[in-house]
């Protein structure tokens, strides 16, 4: 990629059409499917927006590091912030059997995300912050050995 | 996201065309709500012209949806495919929410 991949802005809403802006047209760049990147925009919007709205609640915005890279197969986000901790696992699970009356207006975010990513990694440290790593395949494994053929 | 109100017989018809994400939101939000202001509370949203959805709009369509029933009316949507029907399924709307081919399909549910 011609373009630095990364982009780092404070955690505020009015900066969340520049990261969704610069992912996607690092995805563009990639000649990934219109599908891959809708699927990397929707979870890189989840993310940045959990961080803006609950992450960073409380206290004044830190940064939002966005940093974007492929290898050609797959691409790899890493999204890096310095609010306290929190493992996607302690998300909460949506109850998705439950009648229209009970389900709670949220958390909608954190149930998307693993859907439509490949992989997702953590790692929290106290000096380095915290670093999200999503990981999506662009390219199908048929793909890939059709190719190699 | 472009959207545009329509009255029918059955239902008032708000169709809605591009992205309804954080950055969108609330204009949906507002467009729905006066609709209920104005005592329109029977509502078909029609989303086959959403290319992509994110959970700004899934939260808000379900809390349109649980004002309207909570006023006595409803929110019927329109979503055969595309973004909106993807992230709908995704989130287990389907069971809790009537979704319709199209506003046609919608507005004759209403007929029965």
């Amino acid at each position: 990629m011609g373009d630095k991949p990364e982009i780092v802005r404070e955690a505020r809403l009015e900066n969340l059409a520049s990261l969704i802006e610069f992912v996607e047209k690092a995805c563009r760049q990639t000649n990934a499917e219109q599908q891959v990147c809708l699927d990397i925009r929707l979870a890189v919007e989840e993310v940045c927006t959990n961080l803006i709205r609950h992450g960073y609640a409380g206290m004044e915005p830190g940064p939002i590091r966005l940093n974007f890279q492929t290898d050609g197969e797959k691409v790899i986000i890493r999204i890096g912030d310095h609010a306290p901790p929190f493992h996607p696992q302690q998300a909460p699970r949506l109850k998705l059997d439950s009648e229209w009356q009970k389900r709670p207006v949220g958390g909608f975010g954190w149930h998307l995300i693993p859907q439509v990513m490949d992989q997702i990694t953590y790692e929290s440290d106290p000096i380095e912050g915290n670093v999200l790593m999503l990981i999506k395949r662009i390219r199908s494994e048929k793909d890939v050995s059709q190719q190699e053929q | 996201m472009d959207i545009t109100v329509a009255q029918r017989d059955q239902a008032t018809v708000v169709s809605v065309a591009g992205s309804v994400d954080a950055l969108t939101v609330d204009t949906f939000t507002e467009a729905l709500k006066k609709q209920f202001e104005q005592g329109n509370l029977m509502l078909v949203a029609d989303l086959n012209e959403v290319e992509y959805m994110s959970s700004a709009g899934i939260r808000a369509l379900l809390s349109m949806v649980k004002e309207s029933r909570g006023l006595g009316g409803d929110l019927l949507l329109a979503a055969a495919g595309g973004g909106a029907h993807r992230v709908l399924e995704m989130t287990g709307f389907m069971s809790i929410v009537k979704v319709f081919s199209d506003v046609d399909a919608a507005l004759a549910s209403l007929d029965t």
